[in-house]
């Protein structure tokens, strides 16, 4: 059983854990399953009470992924054009940021490894270091190093 | 404009020390290096502005992409919250083919209410006390205290106080009580009392106060400090007489 904390921590992580499955998943459906079903895991389940809530729950999300969500074959979709995504908005005033140019990135992101696109995102989106992208991923340091800069090196060509 | 992609045969090796560069992975003399030849070098300085500004796209685009958690997650995290229970399955699943939600009738705070409706399935006494004191917590069954009376022990939990605090459930006839009593000295005072009230198919819908809905679950939730005991943890609080 989670203790009170690690419940409250988990509510706020649930965001960045979406977007952690979306990009495993690369289907908004799939990123929703995934989510579930690692609420219900880490609910099940629960975890060390000196546990990082947010790097065990993306462990957990991961192995999920691998085990059970591989094993019905579902497929990546590298899909060069379509977005898959809940509706960006026309204009995006905070970002400054068009609508197309982030249906671009999208796109481009869409393209790349699963294994690019989920260690970028955790670097980039979600703040994490390259130490705790270690443990989520379970991958050397060196790896992840490794698959962030080929990410962005590949961002940086599909958006020239 | 010199063409970017056009990199040496170093270009991946350029390019991951770029990413850790961003990601504030240098340090000290590595990081002092690699300013000065940003710093010199005005190819290197636009493929990192490129970097960055790729990310923050992937930042805009990847919050644009999850604006929200489905209903069901966050509803199912909500329930695991207010569900500090035993390991053993929850009373209320014994108890009910159809819904049952609960109304309460007398509301008290660490406090004896008397004022109880003259309803002896609710009135604290001797009997009722002496369950509270001597049983253990069950998910179904009852215990019959009087010729009446059957009742049931859901969950003891510390409150705020350092009081023990038990639920429990009596049922008298149609009538099924839940309640909250904690210790105070060597007694037992009732805290809450909530009368449930089923969703019978065969009886028709009952009315209840949406308001007075879960008053029980929500004083377990204001009051309680801690998750409740469990099996064991109990059995020696009841064993040392609730001290």
């Amino acid at each position: 059983m989670l203790s009170d904390a690690q419940q409250t921590e988990l509510m706020a992580e649930l965001l960045g854990l979406k977007r952690f499955c979306l990009s495993l998943t690369g289907d908004a459906a799939d990123a929703d399953d995934l989510l579930q079903l690692t609420v219900e895991r880490v609910l099940e389940r629960g975890m060390p009470a000196d546990a990082h809530v947010a790097k065990w729950s993306y462990r957990v999300c991961r192995n999920i992924w691998l085990d059970e969500l591989r094993s019905r074959e579902v497929r990546q979709r590298y899909v060069a054009t379509a977005v898959v995504s809940e509706g960006v908005a026309a204009e995006s005033a905070d970002d400054g940021f068009g609508r197309v140019e982030l249906e671009r990135v999208d796109a481009a992101m869409q393209t790349l490894p699963e294994e690019q696109r989920s260690a970028l995102l955790l670097v980039a989106v979600e703040g994490r270091s390259y130490a705790e992208v270690s443990e989520i991923l379970d991958i050397p340091l060196g790896t992840v190093m490794s698959r962030v800069a080929r990410a962005r090196r590949s961002l940086a060509e599909k958006l020239e | 404009m010199a063409d970017i992609h056009k990199l040496d045969i170093n270009g991946l090796r350029t390019d991951e020390l770029l990413s850790r560069y961003i990601d504030g992975d240098l340090k000290a003399g590595a990081l002092a290096d690699f300013e000065e030849k940003l710093a010199n070098d005005p190819t290197l300085r636009l493929r990192l502005e490129r970097f960055q500004k790729h990310d923050q796209l992937l930042k805009a685009a990847s919050r644009a992409n999850a604006t929200s958690v489905s209903p069901l997650v966050v509803a199912r995290l909500e329930q695991a919250q207010k569900a500090k229970r035993p390991s053993w399955p929850r009373a209320a699943a014994g108890l009910s083919l159809a819904a049952s939600i609960a109304v309460v009738v007398t509301v008290g705070l660490f406090g004896l209410n008397t004022d109880l409706g003259g309803n002896a399935g609710f009135q604290m006494d001797s009997k009722l006390a002496a369950a509270l004191t001597t049983q253990g917590s069950r998910a179904e069954g009852w215990e019959a205290i009087d010729d009446t009376r059957d009742f049931r022990a859901v969950l003891t939990f510390p409150a705020a106080n350092g009081n023990w605090c038990r639920e429990f459930m009596v049922a008298s006839g149609e009538e099924h009580w839940r309640g909250v009593a904690c210790r105070n000295q060597d007694s037992w005072v009732t805290q809450v009392m909530a009368r449930e009230v089923f969703l019978d198919q065969s009886a028709g819908y009952r009315t209840a106060s949406a308001g007075d809905i879960d008053q029980v679950s929500r004083f377990i939730d204001a009051e309680a400090t801690d998750v409740a005991l469990s099996r064991s943890q109990e059995t020696a609080v009841i064993r040392d007489g609730w001290h």
